[in-house]
Parts: C-alpha cells; structure tokens; sequence
C-alpha cells in the first residue's frame, strides 16, 4: 500500500495528524487543518478520507475512553504509520522537486 | 431517545457501530459552539458520504449487486403474486361456493394482494441482498433507486408483451400507460428492500464495543 499515490486532501489530513501527535481525533484534525490551511473540511468529508487511510494502513486508530461532554461516547485516537509517514513524505518530495528552480508569489524556497 | 442515540442509531446503517459512536460524539463536541442545526446538518452530510465513498470504491460491485437486488426482488414478486392468485382462484371456485359466500373478484383486495406481493418480496430480496454486500447494503439500497426502475420497466414491459403477444401485441387497447403513478410502482419497491437491508444489517451487527 506504500505506493498508492496520495490525494492532496490526504496530504493534508496526515500532515495535521503528524503535527497533533497523541491528540490527533476528528474534533482536533479539523480545528488543525482550519488553523494551518485556508480550508474547513466537512466532518463527512474528514471521516470518509479517514476511514479510507485506515484501510490502505496509512493511519491506525484506538478508542479512548468515553467522556461526558460527548455523551459517554470514546474518542477514536488517529496514529500515522510508518508507511503512512512514507507516502507523504514521498509525496512533499515530489513537491519540492517540482518547486526547485522556480519561485511562486509569497513562498520561499529553501 | 435523546438525539446522540437517533443520530447513532441511523449512522450505523453505514459504519461499523463503534466508529458511528465515536463519529457521533465528535458531532456532538462540536454542536456546543456550532449549534443543532450544524449537527443534524452534518450527520445527514457524513451518512451521504460515506455511502457515496462506499459506491465510488466499488461502482462496478454496488451496480452489480443494486442489479441483482432488481431482479431478485422482482422474481420473488411475481412468484408470491402467482401463489396469491392461485389461492384466490382455488378459494373462489372450491371453497366460497359451498359456504355460499360472494365470490366476485374485488378491485381493493386485488391492489392489496398486489402490494403484499411486492412488499414481501422486496424485503426478502434486501434481506438476502444484505447477505452478500459486504457491509455496504445501503449504497446497494441507494444504487438500486437509479438501478430498479430502469430494471423494473424493462422487465414489466417484457412481461406485458408476452401476456399481451396474442391479443394485438403493441397495438393493443391496453397498452400500459407509464404515468407518475405507475413511477410510484417502481419506487414503492425500494422502501421494503431497504427496511429489509437495514433489518439484516441489525441482525448482523454485534453488540457496541464501547
């Protein structure tokens, strides 16, 4: 599965996972992505992507224990996989290669 | 009921129970700051999409199986409405007369055979269609909206014509007139085939892990 091409959504989805660390759920995720990007995702469309690296094994998830606030519902805790750390790192690659030589209004380049 | 267990309840039709939980207490985290209407709006928004995700990973198994579903449901139709017949005709000719009783055929209790008949079988068919979808027997209901009328219309004309081969053929007086009510024939269907997927499905699903 390490070599299936990663949607810029799921880019962006792993990139946010990756940041949270330990505290990656769909609650956090989306306040992330909102914070970092110029986008707000649609919690359908979050989950459907989410359930979809889950199966390609690009992320793995675990229960926590219910809380309250949610109705004595658990948080489902995201963890990016090695395989799932690869493929976007591959793909940032790609980016950057890309990017190299030529300079785009208000982004530098290393 | 409070609205955390309806809203749970319903999106488990297309998740597994647990990851609805979980999905359901995000939705209801967020309904603090972002109000009701955000929560009702975005359950019925991630139920849709999954299905459509459902459908766009697998178009060729969900078609496939909403086709099949068509078929099914219509085979197990018309054999319950011919054993219905049957059984009216054999009360109406063997039983009714010796108990002295009206036997002219009646008009209501035809249509309400006529309704049993594809109730029934319609039911059976998504409970069997459960079966073999893999989890996904709601993108298979929600395939089958597009799917069975067209199905439906194709083999109700075959139907037709072969009923109708040797009174005129398509010249006949009665031709069948395809109104928005006989649409409602091909859509009623659906309700029972997928009260029939979701009964399965129950069935099915272990108790919530959490």
């Amino acid at each position: 599965m390490a070599d299936t091409p990663l949607g810029e959504f799921e880019q962006v989805v792993l990139l946010a996972i990756f940041r949270l660390g330990e505290n990656a759920y769909g609650v956090t995720i989306r306040e992330e992505i909102a914070a970092h990007t110029d986008r707000d995702p649609s919690p359908g469309a979050l989950y459907t992507t989410l359930a979809r690296m889950e199966e390609k094994g690009l992320v793995k998830s675990r229960l926590g224990d219910p809380t309250p606030d949610r109705g004595g519902r658990a948080k489902r805790f995201v963890k990016i996989t090695p395989s799932g750390l690869d493929a976007v790192a591959r793909a940032q690659r790609s980016y950057q290669n890309l990017l190299r030589g030529i300079s785009l209004p208000g982004l530098a380049h290393g | 009921m409070d609205k955390g267990k309806i809203a749970e309840s319903f999106m488990s039709l297309v998740m597994e129970r647990s990851r609805a939980a979980t999905v359901i207490g995000d939705l209801l985290e967020t309904e603090a700051a972002s109000g009701e209407g955000w929560f009702w709006v975005h359950v019925i928004r991630t139920w849709f999409g999954t299905v459509w995700s459902d459908t766009k990973s697998e178009p060729r198994f969900i078609l496939g199986m909403a086709a099949l579903g068509s078929v099914v449901s219509w085979f197990i139709t018309v054999l319950a409405e011919f054993v219905f017949l049957f059984s009216e005709r054999m009360a109406r000719t063997w039983i009714l007369p010796h108990l002295s009783l009206h036997s002219e055929p009646s008009r209501f209790f035809g249509q309400l055979q006529m309704l049993t008949a594809v109730f029934a079988g319609s039911f059976y068919a998504g409970q069997w269609i459960a079966r073999y979808s893999l989890g996904r027997e709601i993108a298979v209901c929600c395939a089958m909206a597009i799917v069975d009328p067209v199905i439906s219309f194709g083999l109700g004309v075959s139907l037709w014509l072969l009923l109708n081969v040797g009174h005129g053929f398509l010249g006949a007086e009665t031709a069948p007139a395809f109104t928005v009510g006989s649409y409602a024939w091909f859509v009623y269907p659906l309700i029972p085939f997928f009260l029939g997927a979701a009964w399965a499905r129950r069935q099915r699903q272990t108790p919530r892990a959490i």
